[in-house]
């Protein structure tokens, strides 16, 4: 059995585990003054500079954009007594190694104590991230956090996830299916709650007719790169169909356009983490695409990083044959209201581009989608935002105390 | 000429020209064929815009990925037609691939391992040695590969003898009586690589037992995964086998249940050769592209036989490279190369797995 209770150092087994339950004030300083600490740490090591991920992190920690998540809070809770739930037991994702962070540091904003069961795969990154954040816990400053955070890590033992799962009021699934699925076999406590995250599909909306008038194209580019190939394309919140909305004329100007920048864009970044056995799962993708429904892929000779294949209704698109590094689905439709009512609890996140948001929020109320919980500008689809599958992390992890 | 008079030529007797002519006209056909039978890859072919297309280059072809046959049941004959199903081992991947042999394609893959396994043994069976266990015959579950593998090299030797017992130690009292009894006549030892290796070999090291073997000819295969992880190399296998039984001659073989048949054995010189059925292609694993000989990439196998599934033009996920074309020393004509191993596995990425709960998860 792994485990390795990284944070605190002194403890090594977890009948020694003591976690506080007493939760502090929302937003207190003291809280508000960690989470800006460590994000000054991340900011001053080079090594996270090459991680745009990781950046974007510590920008999102910062104290001013803290103060804004603090404003938002205090506007949400007009007339209301919030407080922390106690306990939060995060189970983060093994491969995008930024959530267990937000996770943790949204519920220890509002004042929870947390635990934080983080995969037992070795990742420098995260060992770095852990270690910056264990040096800051370490000040002396901190010291009321200290028996607030258990950060472990180990396997899928099921006897460990289940003690920890003892311990908390709020259990907390970074996804997959499979993985929430199980671990709800896994009791919490009758008082406890739960937030867990399924797998998602998402992708953008492209207003075909706009695209072709856009005089900073090379901008768009860019942006649609990092919301599609970063994280291997594999995140939930990751670009993995484009939907061309126009005339048939118009759609295929756009696609042409659209695609060859692509193209050049992302052979000059030859994303190096694309490598050959993710080529040969492309290849089997595709052609399980085309066994599955009457599909027609696109291939570009020169570009290994991007394969087009074009499907005829948003029905035909299978997650499950989706390998990611860049795979496509694409989609031609007349008008942006034929898609929304083929829309799932599977669909995450729409990215679009040319359409205003009054009339995307007009589009959902007149046709009330049974799915869709991000409508974001192209380049925000990674953004990690306290919104997310239609939670409101800040709330859900706070109960409610009604005072008449 | 007619694939008839075809299989009549011994199976590394043709120049490329001649074997390209050949192959070229096979293999339209069969795209054909296939398409007409099988309408999932007519499926692929036009999702490719492929359709009736007419290739001038065996290079042109579009292979379909081996793993497909994990995920799909591919087949160009009526089920009745079916005589046969072959099943990949799945001793890595949980999935299994299946494979459809009509009569024809049967009997032309038995012809195909007949001519070549002749050009090594020589027309006479020879009293074989296998290295394995006979329980493997009668336990349904480990049949598949291994079974059916012993079961058709059998065809080519006779005083089957199996080398080791139930439990998978060596039986030195059977072997020693094989040996006495065949005294001074040539011999046939088949096996698994691996088997061979964890059972055979690394037994009578243990036990400081050598055997008398120097009339023999091994032929082995079944993949290098295992011994490459204990850092045993072609070279490696060979000289220790030598040391311990005196075999001189030891042929590998690379090969698939999805081309059973027009399998590549291994010559005096260490290369794996194409014979006249079969061709293999290496292309550079990103692009797709063809590499020029001595250059590694990905392995595309290429075969006649398969007629009842469209198995006739596969991209393997082995590495290899080719060594040059009909001009190895050992005489053989057609390609030679070598194989490297399994291409490296992708990561495991995004936030859809606390890690993917299988099996192993479950304790």
């Amino acid at each position: 059995m792994s485990l390795n209770i990284v944070t605190p150092k002194n403890v090594n087994n977890l009948d020694d585990l003591k976690i506080e339950n007493s939760v502090l004030v929302p937003f207190s300083n003291i809280l508000i003054s960690f989470v800006s600490d460590v994000s000054k740490a991340i900011l001053k090591d080079p090594f996270f500079k090459e991680h745009p991920e990781l950046m974007a992190l510590a920008f999102w920690m910062r104290k001013s954009h803290i103060k804004q998540l603090h404003k938002y809070f205090v506007e949400q809770s007009e007339n209301k007594v919030l407080l922390g739930r106690g306990i939060v037991f995060h189970m983060a994702p093994s491969n995008v190694d930024t959530i267990f962070v937000y996770s943790w540091f949204i519920s220890l904003l509002v004042g929870n104590s947390n635990i934080l069961r983080i995969s037992d795969k070795e990742n420098i990154q995260t060992s770095l991230l852990i270690g910056i954040i264990n040096s800051v816990l370490e000040l002396e400053l901190y010291n009321i956090l200290k028996n607030r955070v258990a950060i472990i890590r180990y396997g899928h033992e099921d006897d460990i996830t289940l003690k920890l799962s003892q311990m908390a009021d709020v259990r907390v699934i970074w996804g997959g299916d499979r993985t929430v699925e199980h671990i709800r076999t896994i009791p919490i406590k009758p008082t406890a709650t739960e937030l867990s995250f399924a797998d998602k599909f998402s992708f953008a909306v492209i207003n075909s007719k706009e695209i072709m008038e856009e005089k900073n194209l090379q901008d768009l580019i860019e942006k649609f790169y990092n919301d599609s190939f970063w994280f291997g394309q594999m995140a939930c919140s990751s670009v993995r169909m484009v939907v061309w909305v126009g005339t048939k004329e118009l759609n295929l100007e756009a696609q042409q356009l659209f695609w060859d920048k692509l193209n050049q864009y992302v052979l000059n970044q030859q994303p190096e983490e694309i490598a050959p056995a993710d080529i040969v799962n492309k290849l089997v993708a595709e052609c399980s695409m085309a066994i599955e429904n009457h599909v027609t892929i696109s291939k570009n000779e020169n570009n290994p990083f991007i394969n087009r294949v074009k499907i005829n209704n948003i029905k035909e698109v299978n997650e499950n044959l989706h390998c990611g590094t860049g795979l496509f689905y694409e989609l031609e439709i007349d008008k942006f209201k034929d898609l929304l009512s083929s829309l799932t609890k599977k669909h995450q996140t729409l990215a679009y581009y040319g359409f205003s948001k009054e009339e995307l929020k007009n589009i959902i109320y007149s046709s009330m989608p049974n799915g869709i919980d991000r409508i974001v500008p192209i380049g925000q689809s990674l953004d990690f935002s306290y919104i997310w599958d239609g939670y409101d992390l800040f709330r859900s992890f706070c109960r409610e105390v009604e005072v008449l | 000429m007619n694939l008839e008079e075809y299989l009549q030529i011994l199976p590394y007797e043709l120049c490329k020209e001649e074997k390209h002519e050949f192959l070229l006209k096979e293999l339209n056909y069969l795209t054909t064929k296939h398409s007409a039978k099988c309408t999932k890859y007519k499926d692929i072919l036009e999702a490719y815009n492929l359709s009736d297309i007419k290739y001038k280059e065996i290079s042109e072809f579009l292979p379909l990925p081996v793993r497909l046959f994990k995920n799909y049941e591919l087949k160009s004959c009526k089920n009745e037609e079916v005589i046969k199903t072959l099943t990949s081992s799945g001793t890595t991947s949980q999935q299994v691939s299946k494979i459809f042999l009509d009569k024809e394609t049967s009997t032309l893959q038995t012809k195909a391992l007949v001519k070549i396994m002749q050009s090594f043994l020589g027309k006479q069976r020879l009293p074989m040695l296998i290295i394995d266990t006979k329980s493997i015959l009668k336990n349904r579950k480990m049949f598949s590969a291994r079974g059916a593998g012993i079961l058709g090299l059998s065809n080519f030797g006779r005083k089957h003898t199996y080398a080791l017992d139930d439990n998978m130690e060596i039986d030195f009292d059977i072997i020693e009586k094989f040996l006495e009894e065949n005294k001074g006549q040539k011999i046939f030892i088949f096996g698994f690589t691996f088997m061979i290796w964890q059972y055979f070999y690394t037994k009578l090291k243990e036990k400081k037992k050598k055997l008398d073997f120097s009339n023999a000819i091994l032929i082995h295969s079944g993949g290098w995964k295992k011994l490459i992880d204990q850092a045993v190399d072609n070279n490696t296998f060979k000289s220790s086998l030598k040391e311990q039984t005196g075999i001189n001659n030891i042929h590998d073989f690379y090969g698939m249940v999805e081309q059973v048949g027009s399998i590549f054995v291994e010559c005096e010189e260490g290369h794996l050769h194409a014979p006249i059925f079969a061709d293999i292609i290496v292309r550079d694993p990103m692009t797709m592209k063809i590499n020029k000989f001595g250059v590694e990439g990905i392995i595309e196998v290429l075969s006649i036989m398969p007629r009842s599934y469209p198995g006739h033009i596969l991209l393997t996920e082995d590495l290899g490279t080719i060594l040059g074309e009909d001009d190895c020393q050992c005489g053989r004509k057609g390609k030679y190369f070598k194989v490297k191993g399994r291409l490296p596995k992708a990561e495991i990425r995004g936030c859809s797995d606390t890690h993917a709960f299988d099996s192993k998860g479950k304790k």
